[in-house]
């Protein structure tokens, strides 16, 4: 056999399992990453790379809505850093999307400014909007603006202001929306 | 001896002074944010608050960020809006708050001068009279009042 005809021969097999696998894919007996339920949106690390939130998929993420100007972010953050505490990254992520426009160093100033302070390092993912994020959660107006997805990527519960982890703090307001039952819920 | 004078150190001097003259021109100096204020002293909700700042800088252009929280959340349509040059260095701003229910206002000046940001540090104002249904309307002491009115006037016309 010529080397032609076996380079022809390659070709047509080439083509014949692209076919194969593209039917399989559009019938559905193979599941493709763009077929699945949950959720999905893409924001913009610290770092200027696009992440999404498929990226978390097999844990639960809390995306939490902020600004560096805004208080209540702040004790926000802490609550979710009791959280992060207790349950780990191995099963939850957070994702802590800035709304507010602001760049990666004025981020990166305000956790540095955390860590100094009050020794409060805030280890997960941060990023900024991209411009869909807040457009598409949006509640009411506020921030924080926090959302729980399940394993899957659904959303399981959103929340506008403040929420606590488990108990209130002392000089917070009473009647908080509490965090951990949630999660239990969702992480046993 | 003169020959270099004349010909090498003469010019280099010139490039070298023009290059100092330009880079003081072109460069300036840091602006300096001070005298940030705003007026009335005890404003409400819903009303328009006046700030006021002192900027010293070339081209500078000065915008005054105005954000409205409660005790538990802010609100995400913070406006960011150009100051008015009054004076020399006297910028000044009017800017009318949006939400019945917030309690809270933060404001920051935040200066665009070649090319660079800078922010003074977010500044807070306590408002008077924050609305208790978030929506401008009259509230459930409103309608006491009313009540109230009525039934005076019904006692005054049965009287005489």
């Amino acid at each position: 056999m010529t080397k032609n005809k076996i380079d022809m021969e390659i070709g047509y097999r080439v083509i014949l399992v692209i076919c194969i696998l593209f039917f399989l894919v559009q019938s559905g007996c193979i599941e493709s990453e763009n077929n699945e339920d949950g959720e999905d949106f893409s924001f913009i690390s610290l770092d200027n790379n696009v992440k999404y939130l498929r990226d978390y998929r097999g844990k639960v993420v809390i995306l939490d809505m902020w600004a560096t100007t805004c208080p209540p972010c702040a004790y926000q953050m802490i609550e979710l850093q009791k959280t992060y505490d207790h349950y780990g990254s191995d099963d939850l992520e957070i994702l802590s999307i800035d709304v507010g426009q602001e760049t990666p160093s004025v981020i990166q100033q305000y956790r540095e400014t955390f860590q100094n302070t009050y020794g409060i390092s805030f280890d997960w993912v941060f990023g900024m909007d991209n411009g869909t994020i807040w457009s598409r959660y949006d509640i009411s107006g506020g921030i924080p603006t926090l959302y729980v997805f399940d394993q899957e990527g659904k959303a399981y519960f959103s929340h506008v202001g403040l929420c606590i982890f488990d108990e209130t703090p002392s000089g917070y307001p009473d009647g908080l929306t509490r965090l951990r039952p949630i999660l239990d819920e969702l992480l046993g | 001896m003169k020959y270099i004078i004349r010909r090498i150190l003469v010019p280099v001097a010139i490039i070298l002074g023009i290059m100092i003259f330009l880079g003081s021109v072109t460069l300036g100096d840091d602006p300096v944010i001070q005298d940030i204020g705003y007026a009335p002293k005890n404003p409400e909700t819903l009303s328009t608050i006046t700030f006021t700042a002192n900027v010293t800088g070339d081209n500078a252009i000065v915008y005054v960020f105005v954000e409205e929280c409660r005790d538990d959340l802010c609100y995400a349509d913070a406006q960011n809006v150009t100051m008015d040059r009054i004076d020399t260095t006297q910028y000044e701003k009017a800017v009318t708050l949006k939400h019945g229910d917030a309690n809270i206002v933060h404001y920051q000046i935040i200066v665009k001068s070649q090319g660079i940001w800078y922010k003074s540090s977010l500044e807070e104002v306590s408002l008077e009279g924050e609305e208790t249904d978030g929506n401008g309307t009259p509230g459930f002491e409103g309608i006491l009042l009313i009540v109230a009115v009525v039934g005076l006037i019904i006692l005054i016309k049965k009287r005489y």
